[in-house]
Parts: C-alpha cells; sequence; structure tokens
C-alpha cells in the first residue's frame, strides 16, 4: 500500500469509508470573537486527517473542541456513532499528544507511557506487557528507565505518542506534535508518525500550521481560516485545485494577477490571459488569474507552447533543487512573474536582463477569487 | 497491532469523576469561607470598632478625633515616621552593596557570607537588640563609643531596626540582582560606556523593581514592628508601642483599633506602590536572557569584599556578644560565664511553659499551615476550577502581606472574643493563635506553593485527564512530588517565623499559651535581662535546629528525586 493515498479513493474530499468522527454546526466564541464558525466535517475509520490553517484560524480551538477540553456554544460531536458533545474528556475515547508532550517530568518513560494503564483492571503483568509492547513500537526500549528531562525532543514526543496510545483509544488528536523539534527531526518523525498510524490503524486528527507536514502525511487536508473551513480535499486537490487565493497562497508560491479585462475572447489579468474556451463557470469576487511558479515555462518549452511571450529576466535566486527567476512579461511590467525551474534544467544561470520566452499553459492556470 | 483494539482487561472503568468534582469545589468553598474568617473578618471587626463607641453605637471618626487630641500623639507619629525612614535608608544603603557582592562579584565564600547573613532572620527580633545593650547600654562594654549619647532611644531602634530588617531585604534584591542580563553589558560595553555608566544606566534599572519592594516591605516592617521599641526604644513612643498601651494599658479598645488603622495605612500605601511598580516593570529577564558573566575586576572584588566582611563581622558581634550576655552570671557586676540563666530560664515551670508553648505553636502552624498553603496554591495554579473562586482565593491569601501584625492580633482580639460570635470558644486557646500566626504568614508560602507549580504546562494536566485521571489522582500521582522540596521550605519557613513573631500574639496570649518570645517582652520589662536574652538565644538554637532538619530533608528529597537531575 502506498504511503500516500490515491486519488480514486477520495475523489470529491468526502470519506467513502464509515466515519468515525463526525462534526457538524460546530461553534464556538470567546467573548466577541467567534473562534470556530460552522465546522462540519467527517473523519473516516483509520484515516489520517490534518487541520491546517495560520495561526489563530481556530484549529487549536477545534481539537480542544473535540477533546472535551472546550465546550462548543453550538453543534454535534459524534465518535463512533456516538453524540458525545456533552461529555467530559475523561468520558470520550481519545488520546491526545501536545506540542509541548506535556511528559510527566516525576515518572520514567515506562512510567509516563503507563500511567493510563494504572487504575485499568488489567493485572501489573499485562500492564507491563502492554508497556513493552508500546516501547518497542515507538523505538524507545532501551529508553525505558530514563526521565523526561533526560531525553531528546525526538525522544519525548514519541514517548507522548505511545502514552496516548496506551489505552488503545479509537482516536488519536494531535496538536502540533512536531512544531518545537528541528526541522530535520521533524522531517523524520513525520514520516516515521505516518508509519505508526498505518501500524496500529487508529483514526487521526492531527492540527498543523506547516503546509509541507500536511501534504507529506495527510490523506485529506481541511483548511481553516479565521474560523471556517476553507477546503477540504487530498493533498493533491488542496494543492492543485485551491479553493480560493488563501488556499493558494497558504499551499505555497502561487503568482496571483487581479483581473482587468473581460471580453468577448476571454479573460485577461496582468501578462496572462486566458481563453474563453479555457474558462468555464462564472467568475468569483474579486477574481485573480493564478499559475503555480513551477508550471511558468520558460525558454525552448515555452516557444513551443501556443501563446508565448516575451519577458526579461529581473532576479535570479538559485535555491539548490530548484531556481527561481522573477520574469517581467514586456508590457506588464508593473506585474512580475515568478517562476520556479528545476536547477538541473539550467546548467547556465541565465543574467539580470537577459531576455526569455515565457509561457502559461492554459490549464495550470486557475480563477480564484481572493478568499476574504 | 490493530487486535490490541479490542482488550476487555485494558478497559478502564467508567470513573465517575463529578463527584471528586464536586468535592472539590466544596473544598476550594471551604477555603475560602477559612481565609476570610481569618483574615477578612478580624480586619474588619478592627475597623468597624475603631468607628464605634463603647456601647457600640456608631460615632463617625469620633475616635479618630479624641486621639488626635491625645498628648503625645504627634510625637509617636513623627518618631514612627522618621525612624523608619531612616531605617530603611541604611538598610537598603547596606543591603544592595551586600546583594551585589553576592551576585556581581567574584569573592570567596559566598556561600558561608550567605548563611550568616540569614542568621537574624531565625532569631525574635529583640535579640539584635539585647546585643546592641550588652555592647553600649548602660552598662554597656563599649559604651564609650557612643560618646555620651544612649542606645537606648531613636539610635537604639535604627540600629536593631537595620540589622533585623537586613536579610529580608538583602534576600528581596538579591532576586532582583541575580537575574540579569548580559547582552545589556555587552551591549553597553560595545558603546564604550565607562563602568560608572553601566551601572546606573543598565544595573540599576534592572533593579528597580526589587529596591521599591525591599523599601516598602523594609519601611511596612520597622514601622509596625514592636519588640524593639519596647526593649530599646527607651522613652521614644511609637506608634506600635502606643497600640499596647491603649489597649492593653489602658483598656481603650476603640483607641486601640484607631491605632491599628493607623498603622494599617502605610502598609496600604506600601502594597499599592509595590503593585503599581510591577506593573510598570518591563520584562527585564525573558527566555532569551543570557545570564551575566562577570568580568574581572580586582577593585571591585576587595571593595565587596570589605564590606561584606565588616557586615558579617557586625552581625556576628552583635549576636555574639547577646550569647555571650546570656553566659554571664549577672551583668555587669559578676562576670562569671556559666549556664545560670538558661537553668533559671528552664527550671521556672512558667518559663519552661512558654518554650513549649513555642514549640507546639511552630509546629501546628508548620504542618496545619504546609496542607493549607499546598491546598490554595494547587488550586490557584492549576486552573482547574472556575476562574472567579481561584481569583478570591488569590486574592485572600495576598491580604495577610499588607497586615502588621498588631492590627491583625487586635482584630482577632475584637472579633473572637465578642460573645456574639459563635467562634467565641476559641478565645485564649491555642487553636487560635496557631490560626492567627498561619493568617499572618500566609502569603509567602502561598506564593512559594504557586511558584512551584506552575512551571508546570497546564497540558500535563490535560493529558492526564485524557488519560482517565481525575484534578485530585492527578495531584496525588504528579503535582505532590513536583512540590516537595518547595513543601519543606514552606514549612521551615512557618516554623521559623512562628517561634520567632511577637506582634501577632500580644494581645491573643494568656497565662497558659504565652510563647517564648512573648516571655522574652515581659521579662525586659520586668528587668530580668540575662534571662530574657537567653530564651531569646534558646528560641534561635531550635530555628537553627529546625533550618538544619529543613535543609537535611530537603536534600534527602531531592537525591531521591533523580528526575530533577538534567542529564543530556
Amino acid at each position: 500500500m502506498n504511503v500516500h493515498q490515491s486519488d480514486t479513493r477520495l475523489q470529491n474530499g468526502a470519506t467513502q469509508v464509515a466515519p468515525f468522527l463526525s462534526v457538524g454546526g460546530l461553534s464556538k466564541r470567546f467573548g466577541q470573537s467567534t473562534v470556530v464558525d460552522d465546522v462540519a466535517f467527517e473523519v473516516g475509520r483509520s484515516e489520517f486527517v490534518c487541520v491546517l490553517g495560520p495561526s489563530g484560524c481556530g484549529k487549536t480551538t477545534l481539537l480542544r473542541l473535540i477533546a472535551g477540553f472546550e465546550r462548543a456554544d453550538k453543534g454535534v460531536i459524534a465518535m463512533n456513532g456516538v453524540d458525545v458533545t456533552t461529555r467530559r474528556p475523561e468520558e470520550r475515547d481519545f488520546g491526545i499528544v501536545f506540542q509541548s508532550y506535556a511528559l510527566f517530568p516525576n515518572r520514567t518513560v515506562a512510567g509516563n507511557v503507563g500511567f493510563g494503564l494504572e487504575a485499568t483492571r488489567a493485572s501489573g503483568a499485562q500492564q507491563q506487557a502492554r508497556v513493552a509492547e508500546l516501547l518497542t513500537l515507538v523505538g524507545l526500549t532501551e529508553h525505558a528507565g530514563k526521565y523526561p528531562s533526560q531525553l531528546s525532543g525526538g525522544q519525548q514526543q514519541r514517548v507522548a505518542l505511545a502514552r496516548a496510545l496506551a489505552l488503545s483509544p479509537g482516536l488519536l488528536l494531535l496538536d502540533e506534535p512536531l512544531s518545537a523539534l528541528d526541522a530535520n527531526v521533524r522531517a523524520r518523525l513525520r514520516l516515521e508518525l505516518l508509519a505508526l498510524q498505518r501500524r496500529v490503524g487508529v483514526t487521526a486528527l492531527m492540527v498543523t500550521h506547516d503546509q509541507q507536514e500536511a501534504l507529506a502525511v495527510a490523506d485529506r487536508i481541511i483548511v481553516m481560516n479565521r474560523g471556517r473551513i476553507v477546503q477540504c480535499g487530498t493533498p493533491r486537490q488542496v494543492f492543485e485545485t485551491p479553493a480560493d487565493l488563501f488556499v493558494a497562497r497558504f499551499m505555497g508560491e502561487m503568482n496571483a494577477f487581479p483581473i482587468t479585462g473581460v471580453d468577448h475572447d476571454g479573460v485577461e489579468a496582468g501578462p496572462v490571459r486566458l481563453m474563453l474556451a479555457e474558462a468555464s463557470g462564472s467568475l468569483p469576487a474579486r477574481a485573480h488569474l493564478c499559475i503555480r511558479p513551477g508550471a511558468v515555462l520558460i525558454g525552448a518549452e515555452a516557444e513551443a507552447a501556443p501563446r508565448p511571450l516575451a519577458a526579461r529576466v529581473r532576479q535570479v535566486l538559485y535555491l539548490g533543487d530548484t531556481v527561481r527567476l522573477t520574469l517581467q512579461v514586456g508590457g506588464h511590467e508593473a506585474t512580475p512573474v515568478n517562476a520556479e525551474i528545476p536547477s538541473a534544467r539550467l546548467p547556465l544561470l541565465p543574467s539580470i536582463g537577459d531576455a526569455v520566452a515565457v509561457a502559461f499553459p492554459a490549464g495550470q492556470v486557475r480563477i480564484l477569487g481572493d478568499g476574504a | 497491532m490493530t487486535a490490541s483494539k479490542a482488550r476487555p482487561a485494558l478497559d478502564t472503568p467508567y470513573q465517575s469523576s463529578r463527584l471528586a468534582g464536586l468535592l472539590a469545589q466544596a473544598l476550594l468553598l471551604g477555603l475560602i469561607a477559612l481565609l476570610l474568617a481569618a483574615i477578612i473578618a478580624p480586619i474588619t471587626a478592627l475597623l468597624l470598632k475603631s468607628f464605634l463607641d463603647q456601647q457600640g453605637a456608631f460615632i463617625g471618626l469620633g475616635n479618630f478625633a479624641r486621639y488626635i487630641g491625645e498628648p503625645g500623639l504627634a510625637v509617636a507619629i513623627w518618631n514612627s515616621v522618621s525612624l523608619s525612614t531612616i531605617s530603611t535608608a541604611l538598610t537598603l544603603a547596606i543591603a544592595f552593596p551586600y546583594a551585589f557582592a553576592l551576585h556581581r562579584s567574584d569573592i570567596p565564600l559566598k556561600g558561608l557570607f550567605r548563611v550568616i547573613m540569614l542568621a537574624p532572620l531565625l532569631a525574635p527580633s529583640m535579640l539584635p537588640a539585647f546585643g546592641m545593650i550588652y555592647l553600649f547600654g548602660n552598662q554597656g562594654l563599649l559604651k564609650s563609643w557612643l560618646m555620651g549619647g544612649t542606645i537606648y532611644g531613636p539610635i537604639g531602634i535604627v540600629s536593631a531596626s537595620v540589622f533585623h530588617a537586613l536579610p529580608h531585604a538583602i534576600l528581596i534584591l538579591s532576586a532582583g540582582l541575580a537575574s540579569g542580563d548580559q547582552r545589556l553589558y555587552e551591549a553597553a560595553r560595545a558603546l564604550k560606556a565607562s563602568p560608572a555608566r553601566t551601572f546606573v544606566q543598565v544595573t540599576l534599572p534592572s533593579c528597580h523593581y526589587a529596591l521599591i519592594s525591599a523599601g516598602c516591605v523594609v519601611f511596612v516592617s520597622v514601622f509596625t514592628d514592636f519588640g524593639i521599641p519596647t526593649v530599646i526604644g527607651g522613652s521614644t513612643n511609637v506608634l506600635a508601642t502606643d497600640i499596647y498601651k491603649q489597649v492593653i494599658g489602658r483598656f481603650d479598645f476603640e483607641l486601640g483599633a484607631v491605632v491599628g488603622v493607623l498603622l494599617l495605612t502605610p502598609a496600604l500605601i506600601a502594597y499599592g506602590v509595590d503593585v503599581l511598580a510591577r506593573r510598570s516593570q518591563r520584562a527585564t529577564f525573558s527566555g532569551r536572557s543570557v545570564p551575566v558573566a562577570l568580568r574581572a575586576n580586582r577593585s571591585r572584588d576587595v571593595a565587596c569584599l570589605v564590606l561584606v566582611t565588616l557586615v558579617t563581622v557586625a552581625i556576628l558581634g552583635i549576636i555574639g556578644m547577646a550569647i555571650y550576655g546570656s553566659l554571664v552570671r549577672f551583668w555587669p557586676y559578676n562576670l562569671a560565664l556559666g549556664m545560670h540563666n538558661y537553668h533559671k530560664a528552664l527550671s521556672d515551670p512558667d518559663e519552661l511553659r512558654t518554650l513549649t508553648n513555642s514549640l507546639v505553636l511552630a509546629t501546628a502552624t508548620a504542618a496545619v499551615g504546609t496542607c493549607l498553603v499546598a491546598m490554595s496554591g494547587w488550586m490557584v495554579s492549576r486552573k482547574a476550577f472556575p476562574a472567579g473562586l481561584t481569583q478570591a482565593l488569590q486574592g485572600l491569601a495576598m491580604v495577610p502581606v499588607a497586615v502588621p501584625g498588631l492590627v491583625l492580633g487586635l482584630g482577632y482580639v475584637f472579633f473572637f472574643n465578642n460573645p456574639a460570635n459563635p467562634l467565641h470558644i476559641l478565645q485564649g486557646s491555642m487553636a487560635l493563635l496557631v490560626l492567627c500566626t498561619i493568617a499572618h504568614f500566609y502569603t509567602v508560602p502561598h506564593l512559594m506553593a504557586v511558584g512551584g507549580l506552575i512551571k508546570l504546562d497546564r497540558e500535563v494536566d490535560l493529558a492526564a485527564q485524557a488519560l482517565r485521571s481525575g484534578p485530585a489522582a492527578t495531584g496525588r500521582r504528579i503535582h505532590v512530588a513536583v512540590l516537595g522540596p518547595t513543601l519543606i521550605d514552606i514549612a521551615g519557613y512557618l516554623f521559623v517565623n512562628a517561634m520567632t513573631t511577637v506582634s501577632a500574639l500580644m494581645f491573643l496570649f494568656n497565662a497558659q499559651t504565652r510563647v517564648a518570645a512573648i516571655a522574652v517582652v515581659n521579662m525586659t520589662e520586668g528587668s530580668r535581662f540575662g534571662q530574657a536574652t537567653a530564651l531569646a538565644v534558646l528560641v534561635m538554637l531550635i530555628c537553627l535546629a529546625a533550618t538544619a532538619l529543613q535543609m537535611a530533608l530537603r536534600s534527602l528529597i531531592i537525591r531521591r528525586q533523580a528526575w530533577r537531575r538534567q542529564e543530556r
């Protein structure tokens, strides 16, 4: 099974598997501001869903509502078919991993992982066996006797994970679990997290502000902005067919030009022109024509395209894997275009002022409202 | 691994935490009620009393007017204000360089100096006064140093007060000087600032809150102290001794209440100043601050060492003199050394009882007080209860620091001696003394408990809750361990303060419940000087032993809690 789910399973952003978690009409206000505004979505059994958004968009509050640490003003939360909206956290079936790890400082790794088991009816031997099983799962068996202050950040996070899974919860909630770690540790740990989730098969809901993280691990991404869900779909859907400019810009770099003219032929925005036959549907409010820097064609490829344009290079940034060029199309100097080309295709970097051909493939141009 | 989903033996039984939650709320309300009865009610009784006449009718400011007409009042107020101001200035002038020497210089034996500096805390406030009397009193060894002046009066009050207040001021200033930011000093160096300019522009501003705080604490402590002016004040009258005159001497409770209100005023003002200063204090110590690294500076180190040595010699000298005086059979006529005074103090059943009373009071205060403070600190810091209630609890816990002991004690008389009060049965009992002492010293231990727990993320509690562990269970399994050493420190603090306190208990004791510190004051009034000093030294020795025990327990606990050590 591919780590990355293929598109066939989830075409339209809705889950086809029986939902474990379903949330409807959820709202929460703090004082005058509505932090979570009429949020509704489902998470299928064993699915890994990421809630993605900028700081202050309400994603952490949403997680806390689902956990029960906050009480919703309106709406319904159901787990495994049971309405848990009014239930206290200890009456809901979930485990949680926090950004700060929140390990118990006075207990060893084994003591932390076994914390939840101590109140169960399991015998001492059963508890020990379960703890050993979990430590093997996260690869910390030889650290069982250490205290949290003796562990690295990545190790502490794994302890938190094992602790959350100890009681075999139906739902695993993760509140920006990797944000406090170094970049390279983060990249490695998120794949371990994904592999773990697949092995255990637990339904997972993760909150993050890092779009790379969401793209890497999620089966589906829920993008939030200012308390509302803006888009819900697979990583590919959210990246390549964003619902609006906000989602597009959040997921990565995007060239966006406000539409300046509409005529019988087509739509014009800055240097980009879209023929009417290629554009479909009506124009959203404050519409932009948008194209990803990675989709912009330059040089020989551009000349082979239907409508190449002449442009001059204004800036060259070598970024390692790619080169980012800022180009000014003739006649549209006020609206520069960013193009991102794999370094391998540019053995010779262009200089500032060079003339270069540029083209915008119609299939890659999107019409997006600004999501305000 | 998916088979792990179905493990009946590991199913957590659904625990009804609603009952535990209700019990915890009841506990919170009970604690609030207790603090209201122990702190607010007595103060209110005193305030009310100052506006009532002897028959209980409301007469507005009548008592105040009567007090203003009293002869000697202006003098008493002037004496209190001026002596407190001078003492505060002197104390800060010594304490600041001392704290600077401890934290910003490279002198040897810092640990030793710090320990000796704390010594006056372990003795009743009268002990330094005794030492000074032996040295500079009418039959003092070094009487000639005063060149015709007398130690009995302003000089004695100021000197003994400075001695008594020095450890408090040094501790507060140490907190301010200990946390500095090296980056500021590097910036000053890069800008070529001279050492003097750096001191004025960088060091002083970084601890201006500590200076204000220390100044307020010392001023109020000297203004409201009773023991020192009684022992060494001579004929100098201050407000603190005046309240005693009115209440015990003349049974004029209404005037006593008026003096109580007057004593309360500077404390309230100081508290307000403190709050304002704290608000204006910018956060000078952030998570990114770098600890101050000392630059080599020989002249600074020599100057600091000289100062610290002088102060230490003075402290040891005064206390040593007091001990010497207690061993002298009959000063100044029979200078033979012996345990005569101690024998007399311990063989007299009344005097011996005062010592046992002190021990009972101190132990009960430490035991009960630590439990109460642990609860209130836990409730405030874990945020598991409705915000309004915890704010009320925190507010109540902060009140005692603004109430002088004399005022609280007098309030207790008015509140608990009132026959209409069902709690009247506590009158004159040791239980009431314990309650009053706990109330008197509630604030600092409460803050210590809050401080000990506040570093623990709230999310730890949430994680525990998700693992089916309610607030009480989590408290037992996690919080107590985290708070361990702090609880020992709190118990030690309460014990020592209960052993040495005089002011709050001055009006509450009776023949059965008289404590040693009060006996010391009584004996100096009756001129049994040697015995008084011996008793004070005994109190100090008990406090020393308690502190040693506290340190031993503390290091024992920390050694057992291996998780506190940071190893990577």
